[in-house]
């Protein structure tokens, strides 16, 4: 069995998001539309918002107004349905790391679902059964993210939130992971990925840059130069 | 308790169980330093105590033969490992060494004091101390001054009164023949004096043995250290796994009471291993408290278990304590500070009695100054109900604190 995220499709509708920390207005009115199926790259300049906009839409962090409706719910009104419904994951590591990755896994999946999941589920795909009964502590930088996506996606959400994803991982590692996107996005899910590395930017279908708070549409075509220019001074 | 919560509290006490032996290992390494230290602070106590001299200058006129028989005297009076040292000294000198600190304090001698004193002349001999120098050889310094002043005031009473009697009573006696007959036999009973007094300790604090009132303080001490022997299991705490978490329904309160229940029941292990342990030394070692000696058998028991709700205590406050500052480095300075600070307030180290009354009463309103407080109580098989309730009242603060730490933290 695959992952069918095709059973949920839907659209996203990201609306007004405000956040300040203290005097500083880091989000003003950060609005976006996308559907399932679609990979979106945030992009941004250091501590222009875009890990702050992620937070937010995974319900980690309370915005100060704004809206992320999801076929119609807002899900930063609707927690339970927000769980239901969107993944994340940052960019550090949620993990306990003197704990196996099977321990880790434990703390997200009901005994049932794990067992399948690790047979033929995300986890399979991820392939997290190479190395379950290793700390996490001493797992790579690759075995890392792929057991924090596994975590993540442990209620088969439809959106996958992603704050770089691959960054300081090795080839092998960053391909690996870009090769499981790939398959999620074919598979009817929604990834959002908040990204300065261009293997990831290419992955994308659409991409926004986060600029004095607002995102505006942005066209990447591979011109390094130019995407510099425009993601100016945070 | 929801899925999540459970899930967590059970992954927090996996996590306990991996930890356990590195948590073990330190904590009996500080209980080992913290016995050493101990052990060489009491040696040197001992040799310095066997060599202690009240070191004071003497300056002004020395020159009279019958002030420095009573000089050596005083010098030699008691055979006693504590006694005086004195030296003669010019005045600016025996300032000088004040300062220093290698003297207590330095007697002025006035000129012609002797011959002042036979004729009836009231010249004081003036006593100079500092009061940087209030130490126990001060207190006892400053005593002693005073009760020889007083002693020669009332044997210069009785002897003139004596000799009044003596004349105007006793017929055929030379009052001055009887007047130093008084004298000789007055300074034979006194120089025959090899011991003047005897020193009984009936308790350091509270009635307790010096044995009993360091079984509390170590065992509060310890408590109070064990929060540096766990810092692995705070301090490598994922920020992003807590917001998760948080944005999944365990929030800042669940995760809390999940982490230190985990907390908890570590310390509680490593209290045991080092109670038997600590037990099995002190009897290898013949060192036996005088007042576990005297408790029955559940009243022993029960101040076992009192250790309990202290160990709660200290341990809720080192969890609040990494959760105000949760990094490695600065959790476990913290954690330090925090411990040689109530140690030394709560009078682990020293007893209490030796501080000042304002830090005294400091000292027993910390939570370490409680959890002493409770243990004596324990150990002197007194009334605890209200310690106890003070000790548990701390516990849930420092939780509370800690949840609205996390709290704050989650959503900032």
């Amino acid at each position: 069995m695959e992952n069918d995220i095709s059973l949920h499709p839907g659209d996203a509708r990201i609306l007004q998001i405000a956040k300040r920390y203290g005097h500083k207005q880091v989000l003003s009115g950060a609005s976006f539309s996308a559907q399932s199926g679609t990979c979106v790259g945030i992009l941004g300049a250091n501590g222009s918002g875009k890990s702050t906009l992620l937070r937010i839409l995974a319900g980690v962090l309370r915005p100060d107004g704004g809206s992320f409706f999801w076929n119609g719910t807002d899900l930063l009104k609707d927690r339970a349905a927000g769980t239901q419904t969107v993944a994340y994951v940052p960019q550090g590591t949620p993990l306990i790391e003197e704990l196996t990755a099977l321990d880790n896994l434990r703390l997200w999946y009901e005994k049932a679902n794990l067992q399948v999941s690790l047979e033929e589920g995300v986890l399979r795909e991820l392939g997290i059964h190479e190395f379950l009964k290793t700390p996490a502590s001493k797992l790579s930088g690759g075995m890392k993210k792929r057991l924090s996506i596994g975590c993540a996606l442990s209620k088969d959400q439809p959106v996958l939130l992603l704050d770089e994803p691959t960054a300081a991982l090795d080839l092998a590692g960053k391909e690996r992971i870009l090769r499981y996107f790939d398959r999620f996005r074919s598979n009817g899910g929604l990834l959002v990925i908040a990204t300065h590395d261009q293997r990831e930017l290419e992955l994308c279908d659409s991409w926004l840059i986060l600029r004095d708070g607002q995102l505006r549409p942005y066209v990447y075509d591979g011109d390094i130069r130019r995407l510099t220019d425009s993601l100016g001074e945070p | 308790m929801s899925g999540k919560c459970k899930s967590y509290l059970l992954l927090q006490l996996k996590r306990g169980l991996k930890l356990m032996p590195q948590v073990l290992i330190v904590t009996l390494l500080l209980a080992l330093c913290a016995v050493l230290a101990g052990l060489m602070l009491s040696d040197l106590d001992e040799a310095d105590g066997a060599k202690q001299k009240i070191e004071i200058g003497v300056v002004g006129d020395t020159k009279d033969t019958y002030l420095n028989i009573g000089l050596y005297a005083l010098e030699h009076l008691d055979s006693s490992r504590f006694s005086v040292r004195l030296q003669t000294m010019e005045e600016q000198e025996a300032r000088t060494a004040l300062y220093a600190g290698r003297l207590t304090g330095y007697l002025v001698i006035p000129e012609d004091f002797v011959e002042g004193m036979v004729n009836g002349d009231h010249h004081p001999i003036t006593y100079v101390t500092s009061t940087g120098a209030t130490g126990f050889g001060t207190i006892v310094a400053e005593e002693l001054a005073s009760d020889i002043s007083r002693l020669l005031l009332e044997t210069e009473n009785a002897i003139y009164g004596a000799q009044a009697f003596t004349r105007q009573y006793i017929d055929g006696v030379d009052p001055y023949d009887a007047g130093q007959a008084l004298v000789e036999r007055y300074m034979r009973l006194v120089l025959n004096r090899n011991r003047l007094f005897e020193v009984e300790t009936i308790g350091t604090a509270d009635s307790l043995s010096p044995e009993g009132y360091y079984l509390c303080g170590m065992a509060v001490a310890m408590l109070l250290l064990w929060g540096i022997s766990c810092s692995p299991l705070i301090s490598r705490r994922s920020n992003e796994l807590c917001g998760i978490l948080n944005a999944n329904g365990l929030e800042g309160a669940g995760q809390i009471l999940s982490e230190f229940a985990a907390f908890f029941l570590l310390m509680l292990f490593t209290l045991l291993c080092v109670m038997l342990l600590a037990g099995d030394a002190l009897w290898q070692f013949g060192i036996r408290i005088p007042e576990l000696s005297a408790l029955k058998g559940e009243n022993r028991l029960r101040f076992c278990l009192e250790l309990i709700p202290v160990g709660a205590m200290l341990s809720a406050l080192s969890f609040f304590l990494y959760e105000l500052l949760p990094g490695t480095v600065g959790g476990i300075l913290l954690q330090f500070l925090n411990a040689v600070a109530q140690g030394y307030l709560a009078g682990c180290f020293y007893p209490s009695s030796f501080l000042p009354e304002g830090m005294r009463m400091v000292g027993n309103i910390l939570p370490a100054g409680v959890a002493m407080g409770l243990l004596k109580s324990g150990l002197g098989d007194r009334p605890v109900l209200w310690r106890l309730l003070s000790v548990l009242g701390y516990t849930i603060l420092f939780l509370l604190l800690s949840a609205a730490v996390r709290r704050h933290r989650l959503r900032a």
